[in-house]
């Protein structure tokens, strides 16, 4: 877990003339998974974001300063990249379960397909792999072709994972995955996020203090656009170093 | 608007500093009792080390509800372990504040003896590491708790220097040594005061500043 | 009622209450009412056609030509005029439509440009048809010289139709949630393969629906043909689109004159005396059954589409 994946340095953002991030020097360490955490409106979102470029769908985006992805080095938000690598590099989920309205096989197949150059064997094998890493192969192994809005909510979910790992991303990115989902398959994507670590980074944004302790190695506290603390999970919620911190973890505010 | 973890954090507090308080007075009652050769304060004493095992099952028992009910993290959390410790360490002076009240009750039904050297020293200044150490809690006064910590050498001291004397005497005249043997285990009884005394003192920096140095100079000196 | 238990406030809520069911009440008969008299009138309409058409309405009428006499006058040139016309009209209004449709919603950058090009479709549509008419007369019948054809005439009912076309592919495309768009997007997908294979699918069937209702209002167009020159008696076919050798596909028939139902209609009811009369009611007649049946075609088309897609 020493390696870093990634790392902000200075990073800034606007919407059109509002800054909404001021500055973010923040590592995200390889093989582990840092939480990104803080009161609504505080950046940790529009952070996440960043990492691939999907502000760029919104005319008015400006980013500032840089954000690297190692190995190579190269600076995401820079001028000269092409957001559309960057985004077959770096995998997404959101956070209200949305597969497209096709079949189960076809959700997962699709960013396959989008690259082309591969066979029809080699994108099922692709498809079975990625959905065995969602742990949801078992499940849904008997129904490829059907629609993917047959699945429950937590099923869902883990579909959308399946098809953001199908590509084989370096880095995955999830927006409060589990905030739409029921206990019991908010925990199922826990354990799945802990799996997975093993084999890819991971950077969460979570609403949830709770869920940020259980699965997270690093904590990342946003507020008001700016970083307030980083730091390892064990450490931060027995003594975080900033008093903003510990007011925020014992729920003084925010 | 109170945070719903905050009525929780009030029940362990009161009670904490109600068996504090408890804690000084049965200790100053023991040791008047073996002063004043009064075995009826010997026997009050006896009564009073109940109340204090029942505050200890209280913060027990409220420490527990608070974690299991708030999940609590950060600061609240360290607050509530450390008076969960903070009460096993004020219930083991009730014990200790009845053992020197027996001691007394025994001593009263034998001639006065004249206390051996440095006795009122280890009487004076293990009452005022447990009041100071109680403060310090009271105040979070770190800076305090620090000096508190330097001080259980001094009592140390003084302890070896009874054990001394009593033992000396033992040998002088073997006709009173049940009372001398009383008294070394008196004096044994203070030294254990003070290192609870400096237990709590570790606590306030623990809530303060999240260190835990508990058998700190133990620990450095074996990786030495 | 207890009434000497209820207390006050109570029994003044209650009669507030009934006053509000009582106007709840009074504004629903006023809506049935209204509809009433609109479908009303539609009906009367309808039967006062049936009345003087029906009787006329026969297989020979179908498959005649027009003629000098109202028993052998038939509607053949007219309604295969409006296929071919119409043909030609879906045939330029939809590729163009749609294109411009998915160029304005998912490429367009959000520039005055932009807007203006939006503000110009919209107004498009409040422009009266016989403008049209003189538009194309200009440019499509003396500029280009494309003559008093066919393609002429399904060209300019294509520009009649096109905005229609146009926004309601754009009201298709807005349907589609944005959160589909941001996954397919997040997967590494260009523009044109997330409209492609996304957004394009899921709008099918609120295109269709525009198309066929923009084919709809183009088959009942007069003023428009008539201003390029669509004749009114026209006693023969356009050439045949099929043909017995290489490339066995003609287009001939582009080039052909022609007339539409309307237009015939139009003819018809135009002439001194009441003779046609019932030759006209038959024809109007049939083109309500044409619109009926596209519309029709539309509600079910829609409705087939949309099961396939469900959010």
């Amino acid at each position: 877990m020493g390696d870093l994946k990634a790392e902000a340095i200075g990073l800034d953002f606007h919407y059109g003339d509002v800054q909404a991030l001021y500055g973010i020097d923040l590592p995200i360490h390889a093989h582990a998974v840092t939480a990104l955490i803080g009161p609504s409106g505080c950046g940790k979102s529009t952070f996440l974001r960043c990492f691939n470029r999907m502000h760029d769908l919104h005319p008015g985006s400006r980013y500032g300063g840089s954000l690297l992805l190692y190995p190579d080095g190269v600076d995401i938000v820079g001028p000269d990249v092409d957001p559309i690598q960057m985004r077959m590099r770096i995998g997404m989920v959101f956070q209200k379960p949305n597969p497209f309205p096709k079949s189960i096989f076809d959700n997962v197949a699709f960013g396959l397909r989008v690259r082309g150059g591969l066979s029809r064997g080699e994108i099922a094998d692709a498809v079975e792999r990625a959905l065995r890493d969602a742990a949801l192969w078992d499940e849904v192994k008997d129904r490829l072709g059907e629609s993917a809005f047959r699945l429950s909510g937590g099923q869902q979910q883990r579909l959308c994972i399946a098809r953001a790992l199908a590509t084989g991303p370096e880095l995955l990115l999830l927006d409060e995955p589990t905030s739409a989902l029921d206990p019991v398959a908010t925990a199922g994507i826990e354990q799945l996020v802990l799996a997975l670590r093993e084999r890819i980074t991971i950077v969460i944004v979570t609403h949830n203090m709770q869920q940020a302790a259980r699965i997270s190695d690093h904590v990342a506290f946003f507020y008001l656009g700016r970083l307030v603390e980083f730091g390892a999970t064990r450490q931060m919620f027995v003594k975080p170093a900033k008093p903003e911190t510990e007011a925020y973890l014992t729920g003084r505010f925010g | 608007m109170p945070r719903t973890v905050e009525p929780f954090l009030g029940e362990v507090n009161d009670l904490l500093l109600r068996m504090g308080g408890r804690a000084e007075a049965i200790l100053a009652k023991a040791l008047r009792a073996l002063a004043e050769r009064s075995a009826a304060l010997a026997a009050e004493v006896q009564e009073d080390d109940l109340e204090i095992d029942r505050l200890d099952v209280a913060i027990d028992d409220a420490v527990l509800r608070s974690i299991a009910l708030q999940a609590p993290v950060a600061d609240d959390l360290r607050r509530l372990l450390a008076a969960y410790d903070m009460a096993t360490n004020l219930e083991r002076v009730g014990d200790i504040a009845r053992n020197i009240a027996k001691a007394a009750a025994r001593m009263a039904e034998q001639a006065p003896l004249a206390p051996p050297a440095s006795f009122e020293a280890l009487v004076a200044d293990s009452q005022a590491m447990l009041r100071d150490a109680l403060d310090a809690f009271v105040q979070r006064d770190t800076g305090a708790a620090r000096r508190l910590l330097e001080r259980d050498q001094q009592v140390d001291d003084e302890q070896d220097e009874v054990i001394r004397s009593a033992l000396a005497r033992i040998q002088e005249d073997p006709t009173r040594s049940s009372q001398l043997v009383d008294l070394i285990q008196v004096a044994k009884n203070l030294e254990r005061v003070a290192d609870h005394a400096t237990n709590i003192a570790e606590l306030v920096l623990l809530i303060v500043e999240g260190r835990n140095v508990k058998h700190a100079d133990k620990l450095a000196r074996s990786a030495t | 009622m207890a009434r000497a238990a209820a207390p006050a406030p109570l029994a003044g809520v209650r009669r507030g209450i009934r006053r509000r069911r009582l106007a709840d009440r009074l504004f629903a008969l006023l809506g049935a009412a209204c509809l009433g008299i609109g479908l009303a009138v539609l009906a009367v309409l309808l039967v006062d056609l049936a009345i003087d058409g029906l009787p006329h309405l026969d297989w020979s009428f179908l498959t005649s030509f027009p003629s000098r006499k109202p028993e052998r006058a038939g509607i053949l040139s007219a309604w295969v005029g409006s296929l071919a016309v119409m043909a030609v009209t879906a045939a330029a209004a939809i590729p163009l439509g749609v294109a411009a449709a998915v160029y304005l919603e998912e490429y367009a950058p959000k520039n005055r440009l932009t807007d203006l090009i939006e503000i110009s479709v919209t107004n498009l549509a409040g422009v009266p048809s016989i403008v049209f008419g003189l538009l194309a007369l200009g440019f499509l019948v003396y500029v280009l010289d494309l003559g008093r054809s066919v393609l002429t005439g399904g060209l300019t009912l294509a520009m009649l139709v096109l905005p229609i076309v146009i926004v309601a592919t754009r009201e298709a495309l807005r349907a589609v949630p944005f959160a589909i768009r941001e996954a397919a997007f997040a997967l590494g997908a260009t523009r044109w393969q997330v409209v492609r294979h996304h957004v394009l699918p899921y709008a099918l069937g609120g295109i269709t629906t525009g198309v066929i209702i923009a084919l709809a209002r183009a088959i009942g167009e007069t003023a428009p043909l008539v201003t390029i020159g669509a004749l009114t008696y026209v006693a023969f076919l356009p050439a045949a689109p099929l043909q017995a050798e290489w490339p066995f596909l003609s287009f001939a028939w582009l080039r052909d004159p022609f007339t539409v139902l309307p237009i015939q209609t139009f003819n018809w009811i135009s002439r001194p005396g009441d003779d046609f009369r019932g030759n006209a009611a038959a024809a109007g007649l049939v083109l309500i059954a044409l619109t009926l049946l596209l519309n029709g075609g539309a509600i079910w088309l829609r409705h087939r589409l949309r099961k396939r897609v469900r959010w």
